[in-house]
């Protein structure tokens, strides 16, 4: 068994043509260990989300080779790939949009067993029971519906019956941006005591420089379908090697310290803009 | 909110501002009881998670939601630039729009779905203007290529001519940014200004309404729910969580001893840069259904120091060290 679950060589995807084509993956090579997590970070149009689809074959790379398990799955025809959709899942970003207005939740994590016709209707209702459980929803709320939870419970319901076919693999794509900051923390944590207890494999596409850091083992960054830099993560953020990682770290807003914000109002008082001072003029 | 007050007038003062909307499913109690004051030169941070109420209380006293259904009470002062104090609340709907991208400018989360898509950028801008008698038809495009120059749009003579889908998102923002302060405004509000935005950008922008700020002597109030932001680039801060103030201070008092157990929760569950290696604990349970307030303190269901008191009663202000207004609404404050 290869220890890496998935390799991808050489991928390229291009979209339109002539004057217009734009290379939204060009070229980019991903090795991922089991159990572990790739980061991939790029800013909007960098392509990160075109490489994860590409190695899921949602979208048909045009170039480059897929091997998932040990096995080639690129260059093969989708009838022949399918078999292997069981093991590779997805999470989207937007929680409640990824989910069937019209069926309720347990529906919705049943749905895939179903389709792979896996186990009796009463295995497939224990199974459902045990995932919302797993993922920290109430199974006595199974009936509901989508509406009728928060965004952060949403997103658990959605990694429920991404986990429903027990899969190896899974795609997570800005999976945490659309919710509260208070709710990204545990939704995260979540997936990594998930990672642990069931030694999954990701690939986490994100604009979140902070969160990538946190979970991920290894960290992609890509710019305009290129890639930027590829490194275990504290490399990365320790020795970022390019100009454009540097920049991009440099520009997330840290938590400023007490001191820094000391410094910055003295700052401004000594430039006659501090608070003080613009009070004042008004009053004279 | 600033520190020493004295006696001049603060740009907007809201008092005991209430928002509820009449629904099916019963009464939405937006914005519980919200006070605030924008000093001069001062930018405002408020910062929330969803259902907080930090937009909505702005959108109400500007009257920039449907008024069907929305029960507003309370004052909300505004000095305007003949430095005369009038409550928005009170005004008729001519007199706010004499006031309401003039005096007052906007700036949103999505500058795409906030400009018109089949208007040129310059005209847009310059509609503003004539309309408030900020320019005439003869200087109007001088001083509108003079705006985008300002707000760092390079070549602003051929982007005058361009559509918003011709241009990037910061580059949207910075339009939307231009057109906020083409009247010259006295306050700024700007509603998650960088949310939609790339990092990198992000920085750009919001340095850019800093030096805005400074140039032009206008106070923001800054709507985010991104608590380094917040702090980086506001002096006075004011939490909310569903509907209510948690706790109000300078970027200073709340960095150096947070009042509110939800505060200093935002803090050590944010997942900023720097947090590998660390185990962070997130905050329990969910943010709660505006029809389904829970009782006494909002924050008590996922309060890991609640009591009984503070399931029954809701907190009064209470001071932090001993500061007059550093504010935390808790029973307890740390």
């Amino acid at each position: 068994m290869s220890d890496f679950i998935l390799e991808a060589t050489d991928i390229r995807k291009t979209f339109g043509k002539g004057d217009r084509a734009v290379k939204a993956v060009d070229g980019i090579s991903v090795r991922i260990r089991r159990g572990k997590t790739l980061g991939i970070l790029g800013e909007s149009g960098s392509g990160k989300s075109t490489l994860g689809r590409c190695i899921l074959r949602l979208i048909e790379p045009d170039g480059g080779t897929i091997k998932f398990d040990g096995k080639t799955v690129s260059g093969i025809p989708q009838s022949q790939f399918r078999p292997n959709r069981r093991n590779m899942q997805m999470i989207f970003q937007n929680p409640f949009s990824s989910l069937n207005p019209k069926m309720s939740i347990g529906e919705a994590i049943e749905d895939p067993m179903r389709i792979w016709k896996i186990g009796d209707k009463e295995s497939r209702r224990k199974r459902v029971t045990e995932l919302l459980d797993m993922v920290g929803i109430n199974p006595r709320r199974s009936a509901a519906y989508p509406y009728e939870f928060s965004g952060g419970q949403q997103q658990r319901i959605n990694i429920a019956r991404a986990l429903s076919l027990d899969p190896k693999f899974i795609v997570c794509d800005e999976a945490v941006s659309a919710l509260d900051v208070s709710i990204q923390t545990q939704i995260v944590n979540l997936l990594m005591d998930l990672q642990k207890h069931l030694g999954l494999t990701y690939l986490f596409i994100s604009h979140n420089l902070g969160v990538v850091e946190y979970l991920a083992d290894d960290v992609l960054i890509m710019q305009h379908g290129k890639l930027v830099e590829y490194a275990p993560t504290e490399e990365i953020f320790k020795n970022p090697r390019s100009e454009y990682t540097r920049n991009l770290i440099a520009s997330v807003p840290a938590m400023p310290t007490a001191a820094h914000l000391q410094a910055k109002e003295a700052d401004r008082i000594a430039r006659g803009k501090g608070l003080a001072s613009a009070r004042s003029a008004v009053a004279g | 909110m600033a520190r020493n007050s004295d006696a001049s007038a603060p740009v907007l003062d809201v008092q005991g501002l209430h928002v509820a909307f009449r629904g099916e499913a019963g009464l939405l109690k937006a914005v519980d009881g919200l006070d605030l004051r924008v000093e001069p030169g001062e930018v405002l941070g408020i910062v929330g998670e969803s259902g907080s109420g930090k937009s909505v209380s702005m959108l109400s006293i500007t009257d920039l939601i449907k008024k069907e259904n929305r029960d507003t009470s309370g004052t909300a002062s505004f000095l305007g630039r003949d430095l005369v104090a009038r409550d928005l609340l009170k005004m008729g709907k001519e007199e706010l729009g004499r006031i309401r991208g003039k005096d007052i400018g906007f700036v949103f989360q999505n500058p795409m779905s906030s400009l018109n898509p089949t208007m040129r950028i310059g005209a847009q801008i310059a509609e503003g203007m004539l309309h408030h008698g900020e320019a005439t038809r003869a200087d109007v495009k001088e001083k509108v290529v003079a705006l985008l120059d300002k707000v760092g749009i390079r070549e602003p003579e051929k982007r005058y001519i361009a559509y918003p889908h011709e241009l990037s998102g910061g580059m949207r923002q910075r339009v939307m940014i231009a057109m906020a302060l083409s009247c010259n405004p006295k306050l700024l509000i700007a509603d998650e200004p960088t949310t939609a935005l790339d990092v990198t950008v992000e920085k750009q922008i919001l340095e850019l309404m800093m030096k805005m700020k400074d140039e032009l002597g206008l106070s923001i109030i800054m709507i985010t729910h991104n608590l380094p932001v917040a702090l980086n680039y506001c002096d006075g801060i004011l939490v909310m969580y569903a509907g209510k103030v948690m706790e109000t201070g300078t970027a200073l008092d709340l960095v150096s001893h947070p009042g509110h157990p939800y505060t200093k929760a935002l803090f050590s569950s944010n997942l900023e840069l720097g947090r590998r290696g660390t185990r962070v604990e997130p905050i329990k349970g969910n943010i709660p259904a505006l029809t389904h307030l829970p009782s006494g303190c909002r924050f008590h269901p996922r309060c890991p120091m609640a009591t009984d008191k503070c399931r029954n009663e809701v907190p009064p202000a209470m001071q932090s060290a001993g500061l007059s207004d550093h504010l935390t609404f808790c029973h307890y404050p740390l």
